[in-house]
């Protein structure tokens, strides 16, 4: 699997960011790392030591100037940008700060603004060529078991990142930019090194096809343990429709809670339309009498 | 005294009832959320109805089309919530105005302080206030970014955490965050930044409900879907036969803020009389036999087998 003539940018200060980084610049990739300015000048020397096509900056993404800047860089240097890897760790990050409310907002600007900031930097040489993979690493659909709970101000952010995945990659289709969320997880990775070579030994080859042109994922939310890949999707139950949809009280609720709460009859929407096809297919099967349509449009 | 149980009491004709509940309501005065803020009331609860109203400063609060409800399309800020209060009073409940904005700290203290002045307590949350910022994602700006941000996510967290020692004192609490489906089930392309606040309190939600878990606190997502000032800003096409009226959806919000009602860390979406579950699922995947490095190449060829099946999303 190869890169040649690829250009990427891979951000974030983590052990991570760093080899999925190298692995790119292995496969024939240019890779400029981003970094914030405290952690670049080692980053960069660990990158020296490792050799040719990795490129170290000491931008913080946070800042969208610097975000544009970093783009610049690439796009002058090389004259195109074909990946972008947003691969900030919310919950280092909210590991800053003490008081909730700036540890939700650090964790937010680190992850969610930063990446925003960097793939509207990096869009137009994207959208110019009709061609892009990104990959948002700590995307996260909130999930009940076995992931571990997570601190309030990362699930924020890491949930945040999800949502932003779902609209880039509806945005991204018609010019071929594939947009993509992957999450390391696991409990007991938490607890060690964020270099430790279990955090990604997944999560780095799956960032790395996820990366990669023959790849035809869109809007996908992959979860990589230590041995194991999986797929996370949200799905839409059947659940309960009125009949007399100008009727529905809480007493209907209450009364059906069993079907408003089944899993049953769900779907897994590849998009919008789909789902709003499906809810009013439902709408049309139970619903009898035409609507008075006041609100309608 | 045995208490209800959902799911025990289909065909009851009792009523569900909010009496003696105090409700805290934001961006009550427009649309879902005074539709919100009139049935917690209608049911018995005392409600804090907040609004800032049309912003001051419009440039950064987008100034919604005001439709829906033959309102005038410029008011006075706080204006918006008193009428709502009044209505409800006019209606036999019990309400005060807040017009304090939610993004601020000190607002969603005053908020909260309102609830225990005027009520003596709080135990009902919903966090609705929001704002609606589309456009193709290259117009989009890191203003747009922290504003849907500072309202969605930090009011939502403002006012929960304002809420939430006297919820824990009382060992009782329900809140309710107005999610999206948004960001929290599809994509669409101009949602950039609105998807990422919305899946935010996706986020948020999920984490407090956990939180709450022991205190008796049930913390619930809403993804309603109804024509309001908002929706039109997304200017997407509607099927015309659907009664989307926002009263359609307060029906759902109603239960999920009931003693009675045992869901927590889940998100329903609310439409047009309709109530379903959207709930998050894992693949059981691909595993990689061995204890070698993983490659690239070996993903890619496994790369079928670990995602779900079907292939509507390729």
């Amino acid at each position: 699997m190869r890169f040649d003539d690829r250009v990427a940018i891979v951000t974030g200060a983590s052990g991570l960011s760093q080899r999925i980084g190298r692995a790119l610049a292995q496969r024939g990739a240019t890779v400029f790392v981003s970094d914030s300015p405290r952690s670049a000048p080692q980053a960069a020397r660990e990158i020296a030591a490792t050799g040719g096509g990795l490129l170290a900056f000491p931008y913080d993404v946070a800042d969208p100037d610097q975000a544009v800047a970093l783009a610049q860089t690439a796009v002058r240097g090389f004259g195109r940008i074909d990946v972008v890897v947003n691969c900030a760790d919310a919950v280092t990050e909210a590991g800053k700060e003490s008081d909730a409310g700036a540890r939700l907002a650090v964790a937010w600007q680190a992850t969610v603004s930063g990446a925003f900031n960097v793939l509207q930097a990096a869009w137009p040489a994207m959208t110019a060529r009709g061609f892009g993979r990104v990959v948002n690493v700590g995307a996260r659909l909130d999930l009940p078991e076995p992931q571990p709970a997570l601190e309030l101000a990362a699930a924020v952010a890491e949930c945040g990142l999800a949502g932003m995945t779902r609209a880039l990659a509806a945005a991204g289709a018609e010019h071929g930019i594939a947009v993509n969320g992957l999450l390391p997880v696991f409990a007991e990775m938490r607890q060690q090194a964020a270099s430790s070579w279990l955090v990604g030994a997944t999560a780095v080859p799956a960032a790395v096809w996820l990366a990669h042109e023959d790849c035809p994922s869109r809007g996908r939310f992959i979860l990589a343990g230590p041995r194991r890949l999986a797929e996370a999707y949200s799905s839409a139950a059947a659940g309960y429709q009125c009949p007399v949809p100008t009727e529905f009280s809480a007493e209907h609720v209450r009364a059906h809670w069993p079907t408003v709460s089944s899993a049953a009859g769900s779907l897994a929407p590849a998009s919008s339309a789909e789902y709003n096809a499906f809810r009013v297919a439902i709408y049309e099967a139970v619903v009898t009498e035409p609507a008075a349509t006041p609100g309608a449009r | 005294m045995i208490r209800h149980r959902a799911g025990q009491t289909a065909g009851s004709s009792v009523p569900v009832r909010l009496d003696n509940r105090v409700a805290v309501v934001t961006g009550a005065g427009r649309g879902l959320g005074r539709e919100f803020a009139l049935e917690l009331a209608a049911r018995g609860a005392a409600v804090v109805v907040n609004d800032i109203g049309v912003s001051a400063d419009a440039s950064r609060y987008v100034p919604f089309i005001a439709a829906d409800h033959g309102e005038p399309a410029e008011e006075e800020p706080a204006t918006v919530a008193a009428r709502v209060a009044a209505e409800i009073g006019r209606l036999g409940g019990s309400a005060v105005a807040n017009a304090a904005d939610v993004a601020e700290e000190e607002g969603a203290r005053s908020i909260v302080a309102d609830a225990i002045r005027a009520f003596g307590r709080v135990d009902i949350v919903v966090n609705n206030a929001g704002v609606v910022i589309t456009a193709p994602f290259e117009d989009l700006t890191a203003d747009d970014l922290a504003t849907v941000q500072a309202v969605h996510v930090r009011g939502s967290f403002n006012v929960a955490r304002q809420a939430w020692p006297h919820l824990v004192a009382q060992e009782y609490g329900r809140i309710v965050n107005v999610c999206s489906v948004e960001g929290g089930l599809i994509g669409s392309p101009q949602f950039a930044a609105y998807a990422a606040a919305k899946g935010g309190l996706i986020g948020l939600t999920c984490a407090l409900a956990r939180d709450g878990d022991r205190h008796g606190i049930q913390v619930n997502g809403i993804l309603p879907a109804a024509a309001t000032r908002a929706s039109a800003l997304s200017g997407k096409k509607r099927a015309p036969h659907v009664d989307r009226s926002p009263a359609l959806v307060a029906a759902g919000l109603t239960w999920l803020c009931h003693e009675n009602c045992d869901a927590s860390g889940r998100l329903y979406a609310l439409t047009a009389g309709s109530m379903r579950m959207i709930f998050n699922t894992v693949t059981s995947g691909y595993v990689f036999e061995g204890s070698g490095p993983v490659t690239p190449e070996e993903v890619r060829d496994r790369w079928e087998q670990m995602l779900r099946p079907g292939t509507g999303r390729i």
